[in-house]
């Protein structure tokens, strides 16, 4: 029999100084079911990407502004929610980093990453929270 | 103090810079903070070899495209070695792995 989906949500600063509490709670829960390493890293990669988007772009570095992280895990998936206090952006209006033209550009890969290593990876109408699923293998 | 170390050796024309330490990547200075000095060295055909590094992300990227132009506009040139599969598969993603060479090993960078 499996465990019992692991849920929590957490309140952060924008700072980047607490983006490894953030972290590691979503590491305890999908180590806790199971999900192998390649997972782990993917997971990880792609939820730094969320929060310092959230950090930097979505609240502008702006530390009195909040982050909310909802994190539900099962035995089958990760889902990872991350809510800013932003405007928010069309996420499709971003340029694509692998194209030729921006491949020596030093920025613009977090979307693009959380994209690569996650199964799915959708965001509200405002664009202001992106939620992120990774299925375990 | 930065959570990152760098010990330097020399191969023949190469420069290798043996990248170690705390790989928590979030505050991109501490990355930027240990590879500048090798801008001051006379040898600027650099091996950085990533073998002990565990992750990587978007910001570390970009600290290490800006700091191969930097190399670049010194006339010298970056390679990457030793990358596990998990980080060579992100410069993959990224179709980065167009723009670093990355080799198994820095014995084999240099020969490159």
């Amino acid at each position: 029999m499996g465990q019992a989906p692991t849920t929590a949500r957490l309140v952060l600063a924008s700072r980047l100084e607490d983006v490894p509490r953030a972290e590691q709670a979503v590491m305890d829960a999908v180590s806790r079911h199971g999900f192998d390493q390649s997972s782990c890293f993917a997971i990880k990669l792609a939820v730094e990407e969320a929060l310092i988007n959230a950090i930097k772009h979505g609240n502008g570095g702006d530390e009195s502004r909040e982050i909310v992280v909802e994190i539900n895990v099962s035995d089958k998936q990760a889902c990872v929610g991350v809510t800013d206090e932003g405007v928010g952006f069309v996420p499709n209006g971003v340029p694509d980093p692998t194209l030729d033209e921006n491949l020596e550009k030093p920025n613009g890969r977090g979307i693009m990453l959380m994209r690569a290593y996650m199964n799915e990876v959708t965001f509200n109408e405002a664009g202001n929270c992106v939620t992120m699923i990774k299925q375990r293998r | 103090m930065s959570e990152f170390q760098i010990e330097l050796v020399s191969s023949g024309r190469w420069l290798i810079a043996q990248l170690s330490g705390h790989v928590e990547i979030l505050r991109p200075e501490l990355l930027t903070e240990v590879l500048n000095p090798l801008l001051a060295e006379d040898n600027h055909r650099v091996v950085l070899d990533m073998a002990g590094l565990s992750y990587i992300n978007s910001v570390a990227l970009g600290v290490l495209i800006d700091f191969r132009k930097q190399l670049m506009d010194l006339g010298g040139e970056l390679r990457l070695a030793g990358a596990s599969e998990q980080i060579a598969d992100v410069f993959r993603q990224t179709r980065l792995v167009e723009v670093f060479p990355i080799y198994k090993d820095s014995a084999l960078a240099v020969q490159g």
